[in-house]
This record gives C-alpha cells, structure tokens and sequence, in this order.
C-alpha cells in the first residue's frame, strides 16, 4: 500500500507564562491510503495536537519543535503558510471536536460551504450551490436548500456538526482528519455519519484518522489504533490487537471503564483513579506509572521504548521487557 | 423500598410560544414535552434517553420547575406542584436538585468552591457559619476534593472535579431526588466511571432517587433500574432496563439500540444496524398520528390517523405503539 502520511518523531510545544507545556513529546506513525486510523485517548493526551500540528493549526504560542510531518512526501512542518491554504480544506479536510464555535457566525451556512468549493475546485456560484446542497443532503440535514440561507446559530449542535462534515467533505480530501466528529451527536446520527464515512472511505478512497474517546466508534470505522497518553503513544495495532490483545495497562484500563451493553447482571465499573499528568512538568518516565496498579521502580525514572509485541504491533510499557514479571491482562472482553 | 412512587407525572406538557411579527402573536407552539406521563419509586433511577432535541432535557427542567408547565401533573410525594409559585416551590427546591451537563458553564467562575456549594445552604437559611463550614468540607470529601479546594475557583479544576463540585452541591441541602442532567457526557471515559461509581454510592448511602437524563444508551443501561426512551416529545417506550436493552418494541427503541457503538471489533462487524431513513419532523406544530411514523420500517395507514395509546403491554413494559 501507499503511504499517505508519515509522522517522524513529533514534538509539539506551547510557550505559556508559566512555561512549556509539552504536549506531544515525540510521537511516530504512518498512514496508507485508504486506511483508517483510530487515535484514542483522554483529554491532554496529546491526540488533538498531533493533529492540529499536521494541519498546522496551531494557536500562537504553539510550536513544532521537531519531528517531520510528511504527506505524500512534502514535508508539511516546512511549508509556508500560503502553500499550507493550498492542502487545507482541499487535500486534507478536518471535522473540528466543537461544532459551536467552528463555524463562522456572520456567514451564512451557504457562504461557509461553497467557499472551499469555489476557491479550491474554481467552481462557478452555481455548482458550487448545487454540490453544497447535495453535500447537506448526503449527510442527512433536511430541507437543506432553504437551510443554505441561513446562519448558525439557526442550527441546532448536531445540526451544525453535520454542517462540518459537509463542508470537510465537499472537495473529497485525501486525507480526513475527525476529531471527535461524533462526541457531541446522538447515537442514531452518529450511526448514520460513520456509514457515511465508511462509504466515502470506499467510494473516493479517502484515508481518515479518528480521534476519539469511544471506543465503539473506533472498533466499527478503523482497522489500526494508536492509544496515546501524556503526549506520547503508549499503544499500537491493528484494532484487533488493541481490543482483544492490549499489552499496555493504560489500554485495559480505558477497556474496563465503559460498561458493557450486552451484560445482563449488573457489574461494577472499573475507573482509572487519578488525574492526567502535568505536561508542564512532565514525568521523567512512564507518563502512566502514577495512575498504574503494576508500575516498578523502573517506570518512574525511565521512559519505556516501544517495544515490538507483534507484527505491526508495538507498547510503550516496561512489562513487555523480556525480564519484567510476567502479567495477565486483566481484560474482560474474553467473557463475552 | 421500590414499589412506593416519590414522584409521579400525569400527561405532562411544555409548549415554548413562537412569536411572530409587529404585535408579538403567538403564531405556533413548539411541543417539546407533550403528554407525558410516568413514575419514579423511591430510591430507584429511572433512565431518560433520546436524541437532542426529543425534549429529555426540557422534562427534567419542567419536573424540577425551571420551566412552567403548560398543563400537567408533577405530584411529588402525594403532593402536586405543577402550579406551585415560586415561594411555594422553596420548600422541594431542598428536597429536589439538579446536575447539569456542562461542567465548565454551571459553576459561577467569580465564586469560590466553597461559595458554590454554600449557596443553597445560605438560601434556605440551614445552618450557620461554623456549620456551613463543616458541612463543605464534608461534602468535598464526600465527593473526592479536598477540605482546601473550598477556597479555590472553578477555573482550577479539571472537568472531572468539576462535576464532582456540581454533585456536592446538588448534595448541599440534602435532597431526596436528583435530576442528572448528561451528567457525564463532558468527561473522559476514564473519569466517567469514576463519576457514574459515585453517583451509584451515594446513592446507596443515601438513599437517593435519580431521573438520569443521557443519549449514551450503554452508560444509562449501566446505572437505571428502568429506562424511559422519549422521541419528539413523546415517551415511546418504557421498560425494566435489561428487558428494554434485550426486547425492544418500539421500532425506534430498536433503531436506537442497534446504533450503539460497540467496544468490540468482532461484534461490531456482526451487528446489523438499523440505519434511520427519513428526516426528524420539526416539534413545531408536529403532523398528526404516531410521531415516528415517516421514518419507521412498520408503518401502517393507522399510524398517520391516530396516535398510539401509550400503554402496558405486560409486566410494566409500556410502549406506545400500534404494533402491539
């Protein structure tokens, strides 16, 4: 398969008054055409901005460190930011996590969705109306030729979430990057926007990473996951791997803390005790040996490597060194 | 323990006028509640899913009296106070409270913790200060926080506290029955069942009643001993949890339950999904019949003539349904 996208070694920064918050410390994946890629993990772990760094959206006091970005082979942490407005919205379309406020309030719904087609596609007012219409449509918004004409704040949050992924999908990008597309939708939109997008992942091939916190979405739409935490990657595979042979603690615990739909007898959740850590500070070893019921003296003052679990399967975690005690993966998902 | 009903709603309304022109007239009604009616027994939690917009939150908040009630019963404890003023309201404001969803927006940024909790005690007179004091500190604890984060703002928490700091404060004037408003749908999966583990041992220390409102279906099956699904105003169905999650009837509650994303590569690729065709109506003036009846995969010419009777079907399973 083609390679589409190639993280190599990522450091993204904030420079805040009270220092630098490392948000993502040094973080490597690809991505093939066509292929969907689950990025997991809770907030401040990192997953957003790895993102938000590849589009180059960064606030101002955020920086790329280091690390290349390359895709298709151009290094998009070296380009300018007028060669940037070129892949924008155009190679590479976004679905942004807030549908409230990622939408511009003085455009009207309309404006908002044939600009990208006009200015990336030169398409003439009229197509670019009539395939933004035909995108409203695709993703399930009704009446939509009288809803061009309106703003914003007409929409309700679901409504102006399909407006984004409508507006993400218009130019059929490369690569889509959903970030948290479906959090703030009911389940029976968000059933029928991830078979939308599963049916564009056929239909024009489009590759799409997906940054989420639930782990059904993932399980349905991506064939790979990566589980980051504390601004690094702590697990890699396929999704099977990931749900039915995790190797790193932090990936049990997020499997045990949601319940099962299917269990009849009532059991009790298993949370994570604790809090993220501190990316202002952050630890010198394991990010999740605070938080973690198996962690040794080794993990609080080293960083465990990636260690290869399998093939195409990889976990930052210490318990994988062939001299750690060997631990049973307190997983339920066996039992099903 | 579960059988004596704490709170009970008879044919329940909350019509929002839409006004129109030079003179204000009320063109059109928005029905977001209409005619519902249901029961919550003592110490139980009573499940409310739906998508946005069917109008769960808009019941809780009339059930709790922020909204007016167009017409309707809400008899708390024998006694109803769907028309009670708001001086009358006083007294089950104690006895009744609420969290809300948005742990960043429900907490007053200029007050401190401690403030934010004391406020119910401050008005309805409980305790004095040295009492009020201790009490903050218990409910912190209670909750998880520590007896020095009473002096800090809201800004300094993570989500996770924050709602923590909204449960203390729901739990300030000791109330007998919560309204969790999408208590959890803000946080991370990880502290969301620390919340939801919470939630469940007050509950069982004292003796609470919850109306739990949320769209996540595999979170709302976890903590309710009966699940109320509502669509467009309307409640559809109503069931014992595990017999709503394995013997939906409603056609809706079934599409509902399909689109339920599974944590499972293999059951996910198994499960047929029911995928809603069709547009949801607008509550304005809302078509005559079964509300459901344009996007349902079993509609019948009766469904667009008269609308379903919301019903017992055997065993406290109520659907509202020509079907059965």
């Amino acid at each position: 398969m083609e390679r589409l996208l190639e993280i190599k070694n990522l450091r993204t920064s904030f420079f805040t008054h009270v220092g630098e918050v490392q948000a993502v410390r040094g973080v490597s994946f690809h991505l093939d055409k066509g292929e969907a890629l689950g990025i997991v993990g809770e907030s401040g772990s990192g997953k957003s901005i790895t993102m938000m760094s590849v589009m180059r959206l960064l606030a101002d006091n955020g920086k790329i460190v280091e690390g290349e970005i390359l895709f298709e082979g151009r290094d998009l942490a070296k380009l300018s930011e007028n060669e940037m407005q070129k892949i924008r919205g155009n190679e590479i379309g976004m679905i942004f996590q807030d549908p409230m406020t990622s939408l511009n309030p003085v455009l009207t719904i309309g404006d908002q969705l044939m600009e990208p087609l006009i200015k990336h596609k030169k398409m003439t007012k009229e197509k670019a109306f009539e395939r933004a219409v035909h995108m409203l449509e695709l993703v399930g918004i009704p009446s939509p030729k009288s809803r061009m004409s309106q703003y914003p704040h007409e929409f309700s949050g679901g409504m102006r979430q399909r407006v984004m992924i409508a507006m993400a999908l218009a130019c059929e990008p490369k690569l889509l990057i959903a970030d948290e597309p479906t959090t703030a939708l009911d389940v029976t939109i968000q059933a029928q926007i991830l078979e939308l997008m599963k049916e564009l992942k056929q239909k024009i091939n489009t590759s799409i990473i997906l940054i989420t916190h639930d782990l059904g979405v993932v399980a349905d739409l991506c064939s790979r996951i990566n589980v980051m935490y504390g601004g690094l990657i702590a697990e890699t595979g396929s999704t099977r791997d990931i749900f039915y042979n995790p190797k790193h603690p932090y990936t049990w615990g997020l499997l045990n803390s949601v319940p099962n739909p299917k269990n009849l007898v009532k059991e009790r959740l298993k949370p994570i005790d604790g809090q993220p850590p501190d990316l202002l500070k952050p630890p010198a070893g394991c990010p999740f040996a605070p938080r973690c019921q198996y962690a040794m003296r080794i993990c609080m003052t080293h960083r465990p490597p990636l260690f290869e679990v399998g093939e195409g399967h990889k976990a930052a975690c210490w318990l994988n060194h062939k001299d750690a005690p060997k631990v049973e993966a307190p997983i339920r998902r066996g039992d099903l | 323990m579960m059988n004596k009903p704490l709170l009970e709603i008879k044919n329940l309304k909350k019509y929002f006028p839409i006004k129109k022109g030079l003179f204000n007239k009320t063109a059109h009604y928005l029905k977001a509640v209409d005619n519902v009616s249901f029961t919550i027994n003592k110490g139980e939690t009573l499940g409310l899913v739906g998508e946005s917009g069917c109008g769960k939150t808009t019941c809780g908040r009339t059930i709790i009296k922020l909204y007016e009630p167009t017409d309707g019963q809400i008899i708390y404890d024998g006694v109803d106070i769907a028309k009670f003023s708001d001086k009358q309201m006083l007294e089950y404001r104690k006895k009744m409270q609420m969290i809300f969803q948005d742990p960043y927006a429900s907490l007053d940024p200029r007050m401190t913790v401690g403030d934010i909790i004391g406020e119910a005690i401050d008005i309805h007179k409980l305790m004095g200060p040295k009492e009020r004091e201790e009490r903050i500190q218990y409910l912190l604890n209670r909750v998880g926080l520590n007896s020095e984060h009473a002096s800090r703002y809201p800004h300094e928490f993570s989500g996770g506290q924050r709602q923590r700091i909204g449960i203390a404060r729901a739990l300030a004037v000791q109330p007998e029955f919560i309204i969790c408003d999408e208590p959890i749908s803000a946080l991370d999966v990880s502290i969301q069942a620390q919340v939801v583990n919470m939630l469940e041992d007050l509950q069982a220390d004292l003796g609470l009643t919850y109306l739990f409102i949320a769209h996540d279906l595999s979170m709302v099956k976890h903590i309710s001993n009966r699940v109320g699904v509502m669509y467009l105003g309307k409640l559809v169905e109503l069931a014992e949890s595990n017999e709503l999650y394995t013997k939906p009837l409603h056609p809706y509650t079934q599409a509902l339950l399909s689109a339920i994303p599974i944590p499972d590569p293999d059951e996910s690729a198994k499960k047929k999904r029911i995928v809603l065709e069709g547009e949801i109506p607008s509550p304005i003036d809302p078509p005559p019949g079964c509300r459901f009846k344009n996007r349902c995969r079993y509609a019948k010419p009766i469904c667009s003539e008269q609308e379903p009777v919301f019903k017992d079907v055997g065993g406290g399973h109520f659907v509202a349904c020509h079907l059965y």
